[in-house]
């Protein structure tokens, strides 16, 4: 944490995240649910996590938060939050240090507000108990700050929305209220897991906007965990793709349509729907994802994928460095079979 | 509280005549508990929506929340009748039926596949009983005779009977669920099917294989539906015609290509900006739209869409656009439809 | 009739041979994977324990005084009064009216154990039935059999049972009844959230759009999801029937002496606590044992049913 008030050239990385592995425990079994996941995120970066329900990217962001129950899960690595790595703290002080530089926002608003509660006290409680405590700070104080937030995350007549209760306000308008939240802290990191699943196409437009806004003026860094490619490649700077626990590809998202190699990703390319195109349905990836407690033998991907040769049963392919920024973990990247082809 | 208006039969209609569902200015409202305590509130979820639906046709109703097209599917589907309007079947052989009659000879018009498959089918009941429900209330007796018609329903969507028919629900995965709901729906051959959600709780790349399963129904089984969405990705591959609703009145419907290329409706067009960008592509000119969704219990005056229109006029405000047809097939319920430059400009995004 | 049957035109193509052969199966395959499920459950240590206990008890209340050939419970030896366990031809002793303190045990347990299970059998049964006629039919008979719940819930227990059993007098059958009621509240009133929760689910919303007709729905859909819940509360029941039982008895309420049960055992022992403490702690042991077995059963039965799932 003092390394802020050291001169420095780079931005700071904000998040750390190192070689980090989480297992269930169930029936004295110990199930893989993330198998090595790295990354690293500066001010102001936007970095979308995608993957299938199960692909470990949601428990993945709650064990880098040290969010996990330890008496279900075992999680081994670093997550460095802001120099610190919250995995060495102890409980007590984690709880203390998490909240000031990092916010989770979840996919389903209405269950992270207190339907009993005003939502503009729920706001200015951050002030006033929460890590945004400042001394000094008064009930008239936190209010007028909620208040101003709320301007802040656009919600209209927000005087009058600032006594509404939770159930009176429409989905998209309690995700802003939740993100509201979020950012009373001042956290240097934002992740949002699924932010906009469960809230209409419009809606979802708008709050991603919102997510981009705060960056840009804040200088917060965001992590996104989405299952849709499109709108992480729309959204964010970088895009990882996880499957089976494993990141399978990383690189920045305006390369994702040109570059990406990892059959899994350019299969899910082209399982999005082309809205603007004639009408011919989108190619299916067959198959299920892979159940964690029984992983295919070598490449997780190899019994859906089109290209998969027997090395890709046998061996596990490590994430290598292909382009700067790039990284690839497949032993048959799309591009060279289509360097093949050519040259054949 | 108004009862349905007509009771009367309709004709039956001769075969030739392609019209499978005609839905005619059907109105649905609920009661609810209001501010007042003696005083109920009336929800105006459906106001006066009229479709029809043509054999081996599927014709797509998008809307967001509180557009009231789940209370269409659910009247259409007679689980809550409509207070007013006609919605009528004909059926395959000339037998029609009104407002959702359920109980009337060979009720099985109209199958349903829902947005959740595991809410879809009994947690108890193995697929093969499931699957067999509608042959057993058709009054097919014989266990063989079900047994082989479920195999040939589950091979149609891809399933093996001899791996899959065991299974309780629980042991499928979302997908597979999806499939043996969609065989459920098929089963005992319905004049229509009404597909509420069908992909929206499922993973990206199970998606795109429900997609593409239905779409391959469509080819072989000349499948007649009605598809609920609230995401017009998911419409483009599958619908012939496309609805836009709105509050619970129709905006637009078109052929789905003209609803995707020249949108009339403003609501529409910013239904269709609002998706990402195809993958490598620049984001999308977007229009936004003013403000949140007003309640349904208190529509705006006129045009429905007016407060949050970013091309609003004072005639909004003050009368309700007309359902007109503006390009053959191309209905639209506005008074300033983007036809000139605006829908150039949309167009050309 | 004639759309159902119809076949699926050239759709359909040839089967495989696997699912060819499935098709002239049965469904025979399905029902041993059940039944292979609950031996499964019921054989696992947790759940087979107590429920061997269990049966122990019952099939010595019930069978034991024929097998061990053991003398009537209620006409006594004037002259063996107050004998301590162990006592020749006592083995657990006598009560204070000569009566052999094994025999009464077990003769005691029949009615405390038939108290118990027909008691919780009564209200299950009826409860049920009005709770899910409740949930199904809705509207004025819903309210009418709501607030007859409420109105039984809103009695103390106990004191409804002594009422009704003061009412109806004391004999095993009235006891039966008078604890019965007072669980048909309950169950009434967890069969009604349950079958409300089933009542608007997705599956049942097809049938009834598909015709299919109301007692097909409510025996093929609603009872298989409402009675697991139900039967794992009825479990519960059978220990509070049977305290409730003890209580009326203890109170003079209940089944009358000579008859024994454990409840009228307890209360009998009462006042020779000091002289004769066996007369009190035995019966209490037994009430113990059998309540806790259940229980455990109970709980261990769904912790092992909901890890099968």
């Amino acid at each position: 944490m003092s390394d802020q008030s050291q001169p420095i050239v780079k931005p700071q990385p904000i998040v750390e995240v190192e070689d980090l592995w989480v297992w269930l425990r169930k029936r004295g079994r110990e199930i893989p649910l993330v198998r090595g996941l790295s990354y690293t995120l500066r001010p102001a970066e936007a970095l979308s996590i995608v993957g299938e329900s199960g692909a470990g990217k949601s428990i993945g962001v709650r064990a880098a938060l040290g969010l996990l129950d330890p008496r279900l899960f075992r999680v081994t690595g670093s997550s460095k939050l802001v120099g610190t790595d919250v995995l060495a703290l102890t409980a007590k002080e984690r709880a203390r240090y998490v909240p000031s530089v990092a916010a989770l926002v979840f996919q389903d608003p209405g269950r992270s507000l207190n339907p009993t509660m005003r939502v503009g006290d729920q706001i200015a409680e951050a002030f006033l108990k929460g890590s945004g405590y400042e001394p000094g700070m008064t009930r008239a104080k936190a209010e007028a700050r909620a208040l101003q937030l709320m301007k802040d995350v656009r919600i209209a007549a927000a005087e009058e929305r600032f006594k509404a209760y939770p159930n009176q306000l429409s989905g998209g308008m309690k995700q802003r209220v939740v993100i509201a939240i979020a950012v009373a802290c001042k956290p240097q990191v934002l992740f949002c897991d699924e932010p906009t699943s469960s809230l209409d196409v419009t809606t979802q437009a708008a709050i991603m906007d919102l997510i981009g806004e705060l960056r840009d003026q804040t200088g917060i860094a965001t992590v996104t965990i989405t299952h849709d490619l499109a709108l992480a490649a729309s959204r964010a700077r970088k895009v990882i793709v996880m499957y089976g626990g494993q990141v399978v590809e990383a690189l920045p998202a305006r390369l994702v349509a040109t570059e990406s190699a990892m059959p899994y990703t350019t299969a899910l390319i082209e399982a999005v729907p082309d809205i603007d195109g004639n009408g011919t349905p989108p190619t299916p990836i067959e198959g299920m994802p892979p159940d964690p407690a029984n992983l295919p033998s070598g490449c997780s991907f190899h019994p859906r994928c089109r290209f998969a040769q027997d090395d890709c049963l046998t061996n596990t392919p490590e994430l290598r460095v292909v382009a700067p920024a790039h990284e690839l973990r497949c032993f048959h990247p799309v591009k060279d079979l289509e360097l093949q082809e050519a040259s054949r | 509280m108004s009862l349905p208006t007509n009771t009367q039969i309709a004709p039956g209609r001769q075969d030739s005549v392609p019209v499978v569902l005609e839905v005619d200015d059907v109105v649905q409202t609920f009661q609810v508990a209001s501010s007042h305590p003696f005083r109920k509130a009336t929800v105006s979820a459906v106001a006066g929506v009229s479709l029809t639906v043509e054999r081996g046709e599927i014709v797509a109703v998008v809307g967001e929340t509180g557009s009231g097209k789940s209370t269409l599917a659910r009247a259409i589907l007679g689980a809550e009748p409509a207070k007013k309007g006609r919605i009528v079947l004909h059926r395959r052989g000339g037998a029609t039926k009104k407002n959702g009659q359920a109980k009337e000879e060979g009720g099985r018009g109209i199958q349903m596949v829902f947005q959740d498959p595991y809410a879809a089918l009994d947690p108890r009941w193995s697929v093969l009983r499931s699957v067999a429900e509608p042959l057993r209330t058709a009054g097919m007796t014989s266990s063989s005779e079900r047994r082989r018609r479920v195999a040939e329903i589950l091979n149609l969507v891809g399933l093996s009977a001899a791996r899959f028919a065991d299974r309780s629900p629980r042991e499928l995965s979302g997908g597979q669920a999806q499939r043996v709901a969609i065989a459920r729906a098929l089963v005992s051959n319905p004049d229509l099917v009404l597909l509420d959600e069908p992909v929206t709780a499922l993973d990206v790349s199970v998606q795109a294989q429900i997609i593409t399963l239905l779409y391959t129904l469509k080819g072989r089984l000349g499948l007649t539906a009605i598809l609920i969405a609230h995401d017009l990705a998911v419409v483009r591959t599958l619908a012939d015609r496309t609805a836009i609703m709105y509050l619970g009145r129709l905006c637009e419907l078109a052929p789905t290509d003209d609803v995707f290329h020249r949108p009339l409706h403003p609501y529409t067009a910013a239904l269709l900006t609002a998706i990402p960008p195809k993958i490598g592509e620049p984001a999308r000119e977007r229009i936004h739209l003013k403000g949140e969704q007003p309640s349904p219990l208190n529509p705006p005056s006129g045009c429905r869409f007016r407060t949050r229109c970013p091309i609003a006029q004072d005639k909004c405000a003050a009368e309700v656009p007309e359902w007109r047809e503006i390009e053959p097939g191309h209905h639209v319920a506005c008074h300033f439809p983007l036809v000139d430059s605006v829908a150039v400009a949309v167009a050309e995004r | 009739m004639t759309t159902a049957t119809r076949p699926l035109g050239a759709s359909v193509t040839g089967l495989s041979d696997a699912d060819a052969t499935w098709v002239s199966g049965s469904t025979r395959g399905r029902m041993v994977a059940t039944l292979r499920t609950w031996r499964r459950a019921i054989l696992s240590p947790s759940v087979a324990f107590p429920l061997a206990v269990f049966l122990i008890v019952v099939i010595a209340c019930f069978a034991g005084p024929e097998i061990l050939n053991l003398p009537s419970p209620i006409v006594g030896n004037l002259n063996d009064t107050l004998l301590p366990p162990g006592s020749p031809g006592y083995p657990l002793g006598t009560n204070e009216l000569g009566n052999d303190e094994l025999s009464r045990l077990l003769w005691g347990g029949q009615i405390s154990i038939i108290v118990g299970l027909g008691a919780t059998a009564f209200g299950l049964i009826v409860g049920s039935f009005l709770g899910m006629l409740a949930a199904y039919s809705g509207r004025a008979v819903e309210v009418v059999i709501m607030r007859l719940f409420d109105a039984l819930l809103a009695f103390p227990g106990l004191i409804l049972a002594l009422i009704l059993a003061d009412f109806l007098g004391p004999n095993v059958w009235n006891t039966i009844l008078a604890i019965g009621i007072f669980g048909i509240a309950r169950f009434g009133r967890l069969a009604w959230a349950q079958t409300i929760g089933v009542r608007h689910r997705d599956f049942v919303v097809a049938a009834r759009s598909d015709g299919v007709p109301s007692g097909s729905i409510v025996l093929g859909h609603m009872v298989p999801n409402v009675m697991p819940t139900l039967l794992g509360f009825a479990l519960f029941t059978v220990g509070t029937a049977m305290t409730i039982e003890a209580g009326l008895s203890f109170l003079g309420l209940g089944v009358q002496q000579p008859q024994p049960t454990w409840g009228n055992m307890i209360a009998g022992a009462q006042q020779y606590m000091s002289l004769a403490p066996w007369l009190l702690i035995l019966p209490a042991a037994m009430l113990v044992i059998t309540i806790l077995s259940l229980n455990l059963v109970a709980d261990s039965l769904r912790i092992r049913l909901d890890e099968e799932r």
